[in-house]
């Protein structure tokens, strides 16, 4: 399976989003905090959908939901690539 | 088995002999190693042939998926929209891959069991409480009921061709005697027992795949149809279609698949070098199987009911509703045959599964030959009561709920370990590809918990 970008623990947008995805926020690391923000992002989805559904709008739901959804999804297929010791 | 790379928690690499895989004889074990080294450099072709003998836990995992539930649900679904939805069955489980490559990571590179390291990496509430005993345990007991309710059928269904009768208030202590002994054999004598019961899980397979295939020969196919089915995605119209698409997407392999597929392959003694043989078991065991049979089965009823308008709501209905439509005897209990393997076949890898699952919740370690071990492996077949048409209807209710908003957080956890340094070192994931398929799944469990809340509240 593949790699894709710039995954490594280095500079640029892939390294700082590679160091928010492993700090520690509260509770929880970045990583977990995407996770949750990929479930609100998903309900608000669902959530245009069943209004589309039930009253025929709710299209700019659907669109700021699944575009969230992307960006989580995107934002946490960033795999930990930076060294290992011994590496 | 050795453990993973630098970084690694130092009690994920301790944990590394699982007890049923202890019971192999080392020269066993060895020779294995070996044929593995000579197949490696081998052609592809040779390679294969090799792995496949050697492969058992994906064909366990097919065997337990394809049940009672999957099953109905593929014959209503050819009986109601035809062909058309015969994209959702490679999509469903080949979405299901990246989760299963991630178990065979952690059986393999890991050499853990994944409920004690979710126990210490994210709490038993999610390893003990919602993967082991929720996810698989519960699940294994309540879907036996579906199980037993249709294999006695079937039992009772075949007997007339004999020419005798033999009602399912009966024919149940040859259902449970034979499920139960196949259960029981599983770890015992030095591993005989677990090739035993792969066998018959890949010999079930194969009755399927020939039952049903004859089956279809005789009752013909639409090629075109089922050509334009496979591969130009169709969704009947509104919340129905979304429905069908999350339950079929998410649903395919899930918790129990995961789980089970991490213990036998520590309980055959999988190590670092069995990783491709885990993958090849995955694609040739679970995935082959899992869309041929679907899709055979959704093909008879797409040729037979669909143009009649025919839509029975439970297995024996269909299956009743389809057998004038068969023609010669010989096909009616041909289908009749196949469909038996289908029940049993899960019982047997749910009860597995249930019993792994409840001896890692509790922290006991696993003794094939413990009466502890043998009440958990048979507490599903309390589903015999299934044979009255019982069904604690409160208790699928209440798993069914547990279940849509325990699944996706069980995928995260999955997800996570899978990224944890701390627990696999240098064998994390290291795939944009890999973590992003895996994230898909996780994003179909999340849909499934959203809408059961959604439906709870009147919004869906």
């Amino acid at each position: 399976m593949g790699g894709g970008g710039n995954a490594g623990g280095g500079s640029g947008a892939g390294g700082a989003l590679q160091r928010l995805l492993k700090r520690r926020i509260g509770p929880w690391s970045g990583r977990v905090w995407g996770l949750v923000l990929n479930l609100v992002a998903n309900a608000v989805t669902l959530w245009g959908v069943s209004l589309l559904l039930r009253t025929g709008s709710g299209w700019h739901w659907i669109v700021i939901g699944g575009v969230a959804t992307a960006v989580c999804m995107a934002a946490l297929a960033l795999p930990d690539r930076s060294g290992d010791p011994g590496e | 088995m050795s453990g993973a790379g630098t970084g690694q928690d130092p009690a994920a690499r301790d944990q590394i002999e699982y007890p049923i895989a202890q019971k192999i004889p080392r020269e066993v074990l060895d020779a294995e190693a070996e044929r593995l080294a000579e197949l490696s450099g081998a052609p592809i072709h040779r390679r294969a042939g090799g792995y496949a003998r050697l492969a058992g836990p994906g064909f366990m995992a097919a065997a337990l998926t394809l049940g009672a539930g999957t099953l109905t649900s593929s014959m209503l679904s050819g009986a109601s929209f035809g062909y058309r939805t015969l994209w959702l069955i490679w999509l469903s489980c080949g979405l299901g891959l990246f989760m299963m490559a991630a178990m065979a990571r952690f059986t393999c590179k890991g050499g853990f069991r994944i409920i004690q390291v979710q126990n210490r990496r994210h709490s038993w509430l999610i390893g003990s409480l919602m993967t082991a005993l929720v996810g698989t345990a519960a699940v294994a007991v309540i879907f036996n009921f579906g199980q037993v309710a249709l294999g006695t059928h079937l039992i009772e269904s075949l007997a007339p061709f004999a020419g005798f009768s033999f009602p399912a208030e009966y024919n149940w202590i040859v259902y449970v005697g034979i499920t139960s002994w196949l259960i029981l054999s599983y770890g015992r004598r030095g591993g005989t027992g677990t090739r035993l019961v792969e066998a018959v899980m890949k010999a079930g397979i194969a009755i399927m795949i020939v039952a049903f295939g004859a089956v279809l020969l005789v009752v013909g196919v639409d090629w075109g149809a089922a050509a334009r089915g496979t591969f130009v995605p169709w969704l009947p119209g509104g919340g129905e279609g979304l429905d069908l698409f999350i339950a079929s997407s998410a649903a395919a392999v899930g918790v129990m698949d995961w789980v089970f597929f991490n213990y036998a392959g520590l309980g055959r003694g999988w190590g670092r070098n069995h990783e491709s043989l885990a993958r090849f078991d995955v694609i040739a065991g679970l995935f082959l199987p899992f869309v041929l049979v679907n899709f055979l089965v959704i093909s008879v009823f797409a040729a037979t009911l669909f143009p009649q308008g025919i839509t029975p709501e439970s297995a024996p209905e269909l299956a009743a509703a389809l057998m004038p439509l068969l023609g010669p005897t010989w096909s009616q209990i041909l289908f009749y045959v196949g469909f038996l393997a289908v029940p049993i076949t899960t019982t047997v890898g749910m009860s597995l599964a249930g019993a792994m699952a409840i001896h890692e919740a509790f922290g006991w370690e696993p003794d094939t030959a413990s009466w502890r071990w043998r009440i958990s492996a048979l507490l599903p077949q309390i589903a015999f009561l299934a044979a009255w048409n019982a069904r604690p209807v409160w208790l699928v209710i209440a798993i069914a709920a547990f279940l849509s908003l325990a699944n996706n957080v069980v995928g995260w956890s999955m997800y996570l370990l899978l990224n944890d340094r701390k627990v696999l070192g240098a064998d994390r994931c290291k795939s944009y590809l890999w973590n992003l398929g895996i994230l898909l799944q996780v994003t179909l469990l999340n849909g499934i918990a959203i809408t059961y809340v959604f439906n709870r509240l009147g919004w869906w």
